[in-house]
């Protein structure tokens, strides 16, 4: 036996037991995962927290930093605000400031972004052909700041296997220890 | 009903003496041990179900949110969403209360059949805690009778090292006596009365 | 207890809980901070040209050109969990096209330590101040308003708006040639 002593206790579990040994780990993930939806139904953003990803908005912001988004339907943007937003054909989603607003009367609004800490705006990074960004780009707007808190995610993005080791390693303890 | 060979001679359990956790698993197993294998009480499953079953709608429930929101894209599953959400968190609470109210520690419920068959199960009832940093081990037993609903409950508190050796292999032949007496004293209590 | 990495959690959970729970109350100090501040703007030059915008669409768009002035002091703002204002210089005004038009003219970020008295003349705008179409000329309603966004060291990101403006009258003619 020798390093599969920790497998004992699970050796000694009837099917009861085992059964709730994975519904014990399916509601850790669960809650996680409705925290995550509750979070999107409260502030209306399909991602209400995002880990910033670039530094283009030093030194307000750094990699790592975590940011809680809203994005309500009735909320106008405005210069000065800082936007998260998709542009097509890219997967990461952009958070950079909004540098011009023009707003019809009907409330269709285009925009312009640029980072902090680019020189230039944010054309040459939309779309080709792209000059505006419009409301449905937007995943949403930067309500909330905390430092550092994403760095886990930028260690995890930088070193995919180190993801899956922490995955893996979790996975089993949760599994193989009783509550 | 006297102790089969086989269960004493089993391969003895073998823990981390320092993990509270363990230390109770191991107790609470060797008390149901004698219970249901020594004396022959038939487990009762109810409890546990209860538990089990409230964990699968909740999970289920996350899934369907997740599957749902998977199938029509965020502001359209918005109102599904609310829902799953809201019933998950209401079913945690229930569960919580479910642990605290209902369960409270027991960890068997067994049910002594009458030999004839004629009269309504009497109950048993273990119930055990061990708190962090303590070492100090609590176990009810709990008898219903099936015939008049009496209840009548005593408890125990042994330090754990009484049951484990020290290289924390759980000694099952000097907790079993303790066990036993404390089932017996209730017994002969009911004879009393 | 007995291992040392179990140590090593304890010690690990409580020390970032203890640090939550620290940020939170910094945070909880400067919530309702309302960061106002009064601002004098004026302005010196203003000319409209009419020349085809090569950062968009090359379309004949209205070119405002001013110089303006700007003295403010944004130290009071300053507290232990204000890590970096960032100023903008936002024009607003109306057009036939568009109920609202808003464009930064001018930005700064101004970080903790640095200088927060603030006496610019007649200085020059950072970015160019394109209309959309051809709004500005004969425009009499533009409205020049210095706004912050405080970025704190961990919690919300208020957008302020500093008390006083100054209103634009662009002339009713095109400059031609260059200035």
């Amino acid at each position: 036996m020798g390093s599969f002593d920790f497998l004992d206790e699970v050796r000694r579990m009837n099917g009861r037991q085992l059964y709730y040994q994975v519904l014990n780990f399916g509601m850790i993930v669960s809650s996680a995962l409705m925290i995550w939806k509750g979070l999107m139904v409260v502030t209306g953003s399909e991602s209400p927290i995002v880990v910033v990803l670039s530094g283009s908005m030093e030194p307000a912001f750094h990699r790592g930093d975590l940011l809680l988004l809203t994005n309500h339907r009735e909320e106008p943007i405005r210069v000065g605000e800082i936007v998260v937003f998709k542009i097509e054909g890219r997967d990461i989603p952009i958070v950079h400031r909004v540098l011009k607003v023009h707003e019809k009367e009907n409330g269709t609004v285009r925009f312009l972004t640029k980072g902090d800490n680019n020189s230039v705006d944010d054309r040459g990074l939309y779309a080709k052909g792209q000059l505006w960004l419009e409301k449905k780009d937007v995943v949403g707007r930067a309500k909330a700041f905390l430092p550092y808190a994403g760095i886990v995610t930028i260690l995890m993005n930088d070193y995919p296997k180190f993801k899956y080791a922490i995955l893996a390693f979790l996975g089993l303890f949760v599994l193989t220890h009783r509550e | 009903m006297a102790p089969s060979k086989d269960i004493l001679d089993e391969k003895p359990v073998k823990i981390d003496k320092w993990d509270s956790g363990a230390l109770k698993n191991a107790l609470d197993d060797g008390a149901k041990k004698v219970l249901l294998d020594i004396m022959g009480f038939k487990e009762s499953h109810k409890l546990m179900n209860g538990r089990l079953f409230l964990c699968t709608v909740a999970i289920g429930f996350a899934m369907f949110a997740l599957l749902w929101d998977y199938l029509y894209p965020f502001p359209q599953s918005r109102n599904v969403l609310l829902c799953c959400v809201i019933s998950y968190f209401v079913l945690m609470g229930i569960l919580t209360f479910y642990l605290t109210y209902v369960e409270r520690g027991i960890f068997l419920v067994a049910l002594e059949q009458d030999k004839a068959r004629m009269e309504p199960d009497n109950k048993w009832t273990l119930q055990s805690s061990l708190r962090k940093y303590d070492d100090t081990y609590h176990l009810t037993v709990s008898f219903t009778d099936g015939k008049t609903q009496a209840e009548r409950s005593t408890t125990i508190s042994r330090c754990v090292a009484n049951f484990f050796d020290d290289n924390g292999t759980f000694r099952f032949d000097l907790f079993q006596p303790v066990v036993r007496k404390l089932k017996e004293d209730l017994s002969s209590e009911k004879k009393m009365n | 207890m007995n291992s040392f990495t179990s140590r090593l959690n304890s010690l690990f959970a409580f020390t970032l809980s203890v640090m939550a729970a620290l940020t939170f109350c910094c945070f909880l100090t400067t919530v309702f901070n309302d960061h106002i501040r009064p601002v004098e703007l004026n302005v010196a030059k203003v000319l409209v040209k009419n020349v085809p915008d090569y950062s968009a669409d090359r379309e004949r768009s209205d070119l405002g050109l001013i110089t303006f002035d700007l003295s403010t002091d944004l130290q009071p703002i300053f507290n232990w969990n204000v890590k970096q204002l960032f100023l903008y210089l936002t024009a607003e005004y109306k057009t036939s096209e568009h109920a609202l038009n808003q464009v930064v003219l001018w930005d700064k970020i101004v970080e903790r330590g640095d200088n927060t008295i603030l006496d610019l003349k007649n200085a020059h705008t950072k970015y160019y101040f394109w209309d959309f179409g051809n709004g500005l000329k004969g425009n009499s309603n533009v409205t020049l308003t210095l706004s912050w966004n405080v970025i704190p060291n961990a919690g919300t990101l208020p957008k302020v708006q500093g008390s006083g403006s100054h209103k634009i009258v662009f002339p009713d003619q095109y400059t031609s040639g260059r200035i």
